[in-house]
């Protein structure tokens, strides 16, 4: 009888021993309450992506996440969405002013932070990109960034038991489709908000929301000087603009042009939000400025009279700040900084380093 | 103990039966029609890797010919219209099964023409990821300047431009003065199509791939060799596939 026991017992442990996890993706870390909800802030205008036709489920936001750090998405799997786009960065790419794509090739403009997306008309620097939900498929079949055929990524994603098991979670039957896919990537993505910055907490009268005399001053300025187009609270007006950037000869990039094909548009780029701004450099479409000091000596000096300037720049040749001025707005923007964003474990890899 | 049961019986059958008795569904009466896409160059059958002449003159050996009809509505004789949901169809020359085109669930009645689009409606072009006909996989998609291309007519010919002598249409373009969706009507004239329950009746359009080649904008393929973005010249051939499609046959 006890001989027959320790048998059972023996049988229970090899089993359990043997047993290999099937989760290849780890649990969510516990989410604050009323999360995986889509925030509107007091005070934002209504976003433009409501995540219609495609309900929020947790099951599409781990999918979505998983994909999103997925090097399958590339043609020799070796660049995910997130290579290039760096949570510690909000999302940019952390010192680089052009990314890196399958094998090693390099692209002509700079990987843009990702926050607040659900709000944004247009992707893009050039606007080119109409819908989030259609937003992967440019970077998956551009030749310098994944250069891989979408109809491929989803036969990839096929062979997966692990992917079939979390499109049946998430859609209720484990066909794998590029809408699926896209729409899952979409939850995610645009789930990804950034207003806990201490500057939101200053306007929302929250604790935290300290702001230094200098900020102060500083926020002061950029509103006379910065939000005609960094409007809040987005910190852009999302409008195609020509800031009197010198056109790098070696790289041409004609901007808004290539899609609307408007003379007007030429040497065009969308305005980008300064969310989060001290760590999204380099800065402007082509990474050129290492630092914010740059960029702000750029618009007081550097602006070039040129075809289609923005007239808030043309009537004055730049925008004129003294270097007071200059340090109080950076310390400013400083204070777009969002730390809870950042540490988010929602939007880290789960692969990742926890 | 009885009564209890006795009771619950007699509740539930008098329940049940104060219940109104569900209208039995008839259902509609439904056919089919199948849309049959013959493709040809002037007269001849379009076979892929083979030469035609065109109007201009130049000879093309066509590689590919693939385009979205959409938006198929069937018209009454009291000019009413059967709209086709979800009427996006990818029709690829190469792929047999793609050039008819069933239309299922068509109410019975006598339908007396059709109207068409080439071309996907702007709406869906502003949409997001889309499914089945218009899912981006199958390779009709712009993904750096959103929207789908609604034709690619793709060959060579001695006489381009282009230093590999090829000569490449992806014509698209959604929105404002670049829109280069085309909507047809075909007008069934003397034979109308009958529907009943359970008919199948076809509607044999023919396709001339020389109609993109010319009328109204001739093309010539020393110049017009490379087209593949939307624009002035994709409204040019825009223009051409306009009237590409006409009837050939009802067969009911």
């Amino acid at each position: 009888m006890s001989r027959y026991l320790l048998h059972i017992a023996l049988v229970a442990v090899l089993s359990a021993s043997c047993r290999v996890d099937p989760e290849i993706v780890k649990p969510l870390p516990a989410l604050p309450s009323g999360d995986l909800e889509q925030v509107i802030p007091d005070s934002w205008p209504q976003p433009v992506y409501r995540f219609e036709g495609n309900e929020i489920n947790e099951d599409k936001f781990i999918l979505g996440r998983a994909l999103f750090y997925e090097p399958m998405l590339s043609r020799d799997n070796s660049i995910s969405c997130g290579s290039c786009h760096q949570q510690a960065a909000a999302f940019a790419h952390f010192d680089h002013d052009f990314s890196h794509g399958v094998s090693d090739k390099v692209g002509t403009r700079n990987s843009p932070g990702l926050f607040n997306l659900a709000w944004h008309p247009y992707f893009m620097h050039d606007g080119g990109v109409n819908h989030i939900e259609v937003q992967p498929s440019a970077p998956i079949a551009n030749p310098v960034e994944m250069d891989e055929d979408i109809a491929n990524v989803v036969s990839k994603l096929r062979t997966k038991e692990a992917y079939r098991k979390m499109f049946r979670n998430a859609w209720g039957e484990d066909t794998i489709t590029t809408q699926r896919m896209l729409k899952s990537i979409a939850v995610f993505m645009g789930l990804m908000t950034s207003y806990n910055s201490r500057y939101d907490k200053y306007k929302r009268g929250e604790a935290g929301g300290t702001m230094s005399d200098a900020e102060i001053k500083g926020y002061a300025s950029f509103i006379t000087k910065c939000s005609g187009c960094h409007k809040e609270p987005l910190f852009t007006d999302f409008a195609f603009r020509n800031n009197g950037l010198s056109v790098n000869p070696l790289l041409n990039d004609s901007g808004r042009i290539v899609i609307d094909d408007l003379t007007s548009s030429l040497y065009k780029f969308k305005t980008p939000s300064l969310r989060n701004v001290d760590l999204t450099g380099p800065y402007m479409h082509d990474g050129r400025y290492t630092t914010l000091e740059q960029c702000l000596d750029h618009y007081t000096d550097k602006v070039v009279n040129m075809t289609n300037l923005d007239p808030i720049l043309y009537n004055d040749g730049g925008i004129s700040l003294t270097s007071d001025e200059k340090k109080n707005i950076i310390a400013f923007l400083r204070t777009l900084t969002d730390y809870t964003f950042l540490n988010d474990r929602r939007f880290a890899d789960p692969n990742g380093p926890q | 103990m009885k009564n209890p049961i006795i009771l619950t019986l007699v509740l539930s059958f008098a329940l049940f039966s104060c219940k109104k008795k569900p209208e039995p569904v008839v259902p509609e009466p439904v056919g089919s029609v199948t849309v049959n896409m013959k493709h040809v160059v002037d007269n001849m059958d379009l076979v892929l890797n083979s030469s035609y002449k065109t109007p201009h003159g130049d000879t093309i050996r066509i590689t590919k010919f693939i385009y979205y009809i959409s938006n198929i509505e069937l018209v009454r004789t009291d000019n009413t219209t059967h709209k086709v949901p979800e009427s996006y169809h990818l029709v690829d020359h190469s792929k047999p099964a793609t050039v008819a085109i069933r239309l299922d669930q068509v109410p019975a009645g006598t339908y007396s023409g059709m109207r068409y689009m080439i071309g996907v409606d702007s709406t869906r072009n502003v949409s997001g990821a889309q499914s089945g006909d218009l899912d981006q996989a199958k390779g009709m998609f712009w993904s750096w300047s959103t929207g789908y291309i609604f034709l690619k007519l793709e060959g060579t010919s001695n006489q381009s431009g282009a230093v590999n002598k090829g000569v490449t249409y992806h014509i698209g373009g959604h929105k404002g003065v670049n829109k280069a969706q085309r909507s047809g009507v075909i007008e069934f004239g003397s034979t109308a199509i009958s529907v009943t329950d359970g008919s199948s009746s076809s509607v044999n359009l023919k396709v001339d791939v020389n109609e993109i080649f010319d009328s109204p904008n001739t093309l010539d393929f020393s110049q017009d060799y490379y087209i593949m973005s939307a624009g002035a010249n994709a409204k040019k051939i825009a223009d051409n596939y306009a009237d590409m499609v006409s009837l050939l046959e009802i067969k009911n």
